[in-house]
């Protein structure tokens, strides 16, 4: 008999960047709803010094952007969730 | 604006955040943390780093640094060295990065603290290359020689950038030549030890001043160039007066090669640092 999935939510962080306080949510790749592999980009942020573009950590359904375009974040952050299908068997 | 070749892709967060939970635990500083360097994600996400010695304040402030300013009264943190040892133990580094901030508080720069760091992180990972990317030390020949006694196996001291620009971009205590002068002394006190030297592109200088500061480097016995782009580190700090594109980056790294470096490091975001280890392998097998 099968049991309940259970729906396993990944965050997409902002990494520690240094001594930066903030950084700009410049572009999301993804839509809600999409389908993501693990290691796809899905964001770009700017900090003052350069772009950087946060891969997936999971493959999955990108569930929740937590951070919209043109809103700030600060390093360590969870700006979106991935919803990773994981099957209990 | 800034062009799309400035992007860092962040791959293992994970990592990252693991080397932060490390350096945060022995209290150590990083010139990558001090400067908002844009390689952490991937420097770190291989689990190295520039490790910062003699406290995060400087006592200079130069135009294109982000480390804060201050006079630290000459304070040193006496567990600085085994704390570093440690960390550099717990992350079983091969190849250590160590640096510092300018210590014009100190006599002697932070020479012996200096020599103390290389041997304890020597003692504690014997098998480890150090790689010791120093200051200037006023130009006191006595403090060069307390840290090559020590015996790092690179020794590195940035130009930053060309000569007429230096005192409009470096403290006023720093100077092109006295630079030039700490990269000939290295290799006069020990002739074996391999140097390096960085540029700072796109401040607004001239190729022709590029070129100059590259023979004036060679000139000073300089083994390893890097060479990568300015990027301001906060709206105070100076402009960037120019992008230069990757492919003038693989232009200036095949010139430098003709002219004689025996290794170049040059791209965008080509920092003293980076690709360090693979650099001193390549110069030390071959």
């Amino acid at each position: 008999m099968g049991r309940r999935k259970e729906v396993e939510l990944a965050d997409i962080v902002v990494p520690p960047l240094g001594d930066v306080q903030e950084v700009r949510v410049v572009r999301w790749l993804r839509d809600v709803g999409d389908e993501v592999e693990a290691g796809e980009a899905v964001a770009e942020v700017e900090a003052e010094k350069a772009t950087f573009v946060i891969e997936a950590p999971v493959k999955g359904k990108l569930f929740a952007i937590l951070v919209p375009e043109g809103r700030t974040a600060a390093p360590g952050e969870v700006i979106g969730k991935i919803a990773e299908k994981g099957d209990a068997e | 604006m800034r062009p799309g070749w400035i992007r860092v892709e962040v791959s293992d967060v994970d990592t990252v955040r693991r080397m932060d939970e490390i350096l945060s635990r022995h209290r150590l500083h990083t010139v990558c943390w001090s400067a908002r360097c844009p390689n952490i994600p991937r420097c770190w996400g291989a689990s190295t780093a520039t490790f910062m010695i003699l406290g995060d304040v400087c006592t200079r402030s130069c135009r294109f640094c982000a480390t804060k300013t201050g006079w630290p009264g000459g304070r040193v943190d006496p567990e600085e060295p085994e704390r570093i040892a440690r960390a550099v133990a717990e992350l079983g580094l091969s190849y250590v990065v160590l640096t510092s901030v300018d210590r014009d508080d100190l006599p002697d720069g932070g020479a012996a603290h200096w020599a103390w760091v290389i041997a304890e992180v020597k003692r504690a990972s014997p098998e480890a290359v150090v790689e010791a990317l120093i200051p200037d030390f006023s130009g006191k020949r006595g403090s060069l020689e307390t840290v090559i006694s020590a015996g790092p196996h690179v020794v590195g001291h940035n130009l930053e950038t060309v000569r007429r620009l230096t005192p409009r971009i470096r403290d006023p205590r720093a100077s092109y030549e006295l630079s030039l002068w700490v990269l000939k002394a290295v290799k006069e006190l020990s002739p074996g030890i391999l140097t390096k030297s960085s540029l700072l592109l796109g401040l607004g200088e001239t190729a022709e001043e590029v070129r100059l500061a590259m023979e004036d480097l060679l000139e000073a016995g300089v083994d390893i160039l890097v060479l990568g782009q300015y990027l301001r580190p906060g709206p105070d700090k100076a402009p960037v007066a120019r992008y230069l594109s990757p492919e003038e980056f693989r232009e200036l790294e095949e010139e430098a090669l003709r002219m004689g470096f025996r290794a170049v490091v040059a791209g965008p975001l080509a920092r003293t640092s980076f690709r360090a280890a693979e650099v001193y392998r390549e110069l030390s097998c071959g």
